[in-house]
């Protein structure tokens, strides 16, 4: 009964909160602490966390995420923090944020695999095959992480060179809906077995949302990861030749642009 | 839809969205899906599957919802096929207890079981119905890509907003009974009879009062407030009742019943302010149906249980004298109350000439079977 009351009185601060995320007339601040007061669930905590973060700093988002984390024992409010933590560099802290999630042992801890996986390389402990094993081991995750799964276990797999376990992921991905991510994955499978003509198709999708330079440059690395360096070089050609700036991207393409052997294939075609 | 009728529905209404939700939640953990078992939605806990805004709706917009049951399509192993199966799961149930429903009324003569299990059958027929209408976020939209080859199952969720908005106001406009209309006649049709009502003469009852065989139509009355209460325009009478809750209450009750029926009703616009001569009106509709009887009258008594519709084979159009008045229709009930008698009494007293020849007499018969 208190949580329906509570849900009742916070509905026109939550109403406030989506207004003034586009009309900022009142303080962000001032009504997420007001609707965390009221309401007291984990989206409540979390976007009182992030504007503390936002308005008082780090340490004191820290503070109020300590207190909140103890009384709703959501990872929620802590995948919120680590983001934080991770964009100060502050790995150690993250790691300990994940710690304490574990040990007070959150119902939602599935919150954590996005901050696991994506910081994998950081931190070493978090193998990147295992976790990928371990959030496809669970039936029960949001769409989303699951997607994030399969996505990062069709690229081991392709890496590996288990094309074919890999293909089965993808088409599995693609028979849910249009992943672009999946799709230029699908592409690179086709570039391996030389199906160069559905993986210009499946790539031709990305083009209405990138320019031509950026296109170019997705198509090349298509064909680089496929091991056809010379067609990836050709079509690394046509993004150079149309202005790509290698500072701005990529670092792994500024190595392939520097190279030699690209610096030769431009001698070559000039 | 008053409070009071909202409460009414709310038995109901939470045993279907429980059902509803739940099965959806246990076909997906069957398919493979463990993810709304892990939210708690397996469960015949009302509080797990109603939203508390979507109740309050009910009660404030006319509409509600329930907790969507997420599931996650990945881990399905033929994703399309049992993202169709998982959401048929959710009006499927609400049939299931319809038939339940059904069974038991046919199977029960009681007035109280009746009473109960009625408003259940009908609001989940309904249920099953309204998701079943292919516009996001109601489970037809998810049917549909699931059955069209070459089409991704997650297709409705693409501008879902909007989709939302046209469902609210083809809710509120009327525009969604044309679909559901249907629906709900038929399924009151298919209910066994157990109002006091009844298309066979009871004993003893005036002849002159039957309903005739073959008589399908009724003109329904128009509604409006006046100074003396609210008031019912009909062709040529005014039915008046003093209570404005009692009568919309009665109103909705004689729709129903009559539907019950197989009366099917007339489709004109009486509210149309454009629309001058009301009779008129009336009248080309009742001829374009086809209808034998050219003007329906009756009258309206005090209790709000108690109706008697009469016909009449007569035009009574403001510039034409009627030449007829020979009864020939009408619905009635069984048990007529003394009060009735009186109201029954004094109506022939005041039209004479129309009930020439017929007697009020107290009956208190059992309809025949």
């Amino acid at each position: 009964m208190t949580k329906i009351i509570r849900e009742i009185l916070v509905l026109p601060l939550r109403l406030l909160l989506l207004v003034t995320r586009f009309f900022p007339v009142v303080d962000q601040y001032t009504l997420a602490k007001w609707t965390w007061k009221i309401g007291r669930t984990n989206e409540d905590g979390c976007k009182v966390v992030m504007e503390t973060i936002d308005k008082l700093g780090l340490p004191a988002g820290r503070v109020l995420a300590h207190e909140i984390l103890t009384e709703t024992r959501s990872a929620m409010i802590v995948s919120g923090i680590i983001w934080e933590e991770l964009a100060e560099k502050n790995y150690v802290g993250a790691k300990e944020w994940i710690n304490l999630a574990e040990e007070i042992g959150c119902e939602d801890c599935y919150h954590l695999y996005a901050v696991k996986i994506s910081n994998s390389h950081m931190i070493k402990e978090y193998g990147h095959a295992k976790i990928v094993d371990e959030m496809l081991a669970c039936n029960y995750l949001p769409m989303e992480y699951t997607n994030m799964a399969l996505l990062n276990k069709a690229h081991l797999l392709f890496k590996a060179k288990r094309c074919e376990e890999s293909e089965e992921i993808v088409d599995h991905m693609l028979k849910v809906r249009n992943d672009q991510n999946a799709e230029y994955l699908k592409a690179e499978l086709c570039l391996v077995r030389n199906e160069d003509t559905l993986a210009m198709q499946l790539l031709a999708k990305r083009r209405k949302c990138m320019s031509e330079v950026d296109y170019n440059v997705n198509v090349a690395m298509a064909y680089y990861a496929a091991e056809r360096v010379d067609e990836g070089m050709e079509w690394l050609y046509k993004a150079v030749s149309g202005g790509y700036n290698k500072e701005e991207g990529n670092p792994g393409i500024k190595y392939i642009i520097e190279s030699a052997k690209f610096a030769d294939y431009c001698a070559m075609r000039n | 839809m008053n409070f009071q009728d909202a409460l009414f529905l709310l038995p109901g209404l939470i045993i279907g969205l429980t059902v509803h939700e739940a099965s959806h939640a246990i076909s997906a953990k069957w398919l493979g899906d463990r993810t709304a078992e892990k939210m708690g939605r397996i469960s015949l806990n009302p509080m797990r599957h109603l939203s508390i805004y979507g109740t309050l709706a009910l009660f404030f917009l006319h509409f509600g919802w329930g907790k969507p049951v997420i599931v996650n399509l990945y881990n399905f192993k033929k994703p399309k096929f049992y993202y169709l199966l998982s959401s048929l799961a959710g009006p499927v149930s609400n049939l299931i207890i319809c038939g339940v429903c059904l069974v038991i009324l046919y199977m029960n003569s009681s007035q109280m079981l009746y009473n109960i299990l009625e408003p259940i059958f009908l609001i989940n027929g309904m249920l099953a119905a309204i998701n079943l209408v292919p516009v996001p976020p109601l489970d037809g939209s998810k049917i549909w890509p699931c059955l069209i080859p070459g089409m991704k199952p997650t297709i409705s969720g693409k501008w879902s907003m909007i989709w939302v908005i046209v469902l609210i106001i083809s809710l509120q406009t009327g525009g969604i009974d044309k679909v559901l209309g249907p629906v709900f006649n038929g399924m009151q049709r298919i209910l066994p009879n157990k109002t006091p009502y009844h298309t066979k003469r009871p004993a003893n009852f005036p002849q002159e009062l039957v309903a005739p065989e073959g008589v399908q139509e009724i003109v329904y009355v128009n509604k409006k407030p006046n100074k003396h209460g609210l008031s019912f325009d009909c062709y040529g009478m005014t039915f008046l009742v003093k209570d404005d809750q009692q009568g919309d209450s009665a109103y909705v009750d004689i729709e129903k019943r009559l539907t019950r029926f197989g009366w099917r009703k007339l489709k004109y616009k009486l509210d149309d302010p454009e629309v001058e001569n009301h009779e008129q009106l009336i009248e080309q509709a009742v001829l374009e149906s086809g209808a034998k009887l050219q003007s329906r009258n009756g009258f309206w008594v005090k209790s709000p249980d108690v109706i008697i519709w009469v016909y009449r084979n007569n035009i009574s159009l403001p510039d034409k004298k009627s030449d007829s008045t020979k009864m020939i229709g009408a619905m009635y009930l069984d048990n007529i109350s003394d009060e009735m008698l009186e109201d029954l009494i004094e109506y022939k007293n005041l039209h004479s000439e129309e009930f020439a020849g017929i007697e009020f007499t107290k009956t208190v018969a059992k309809p025949e079977k």
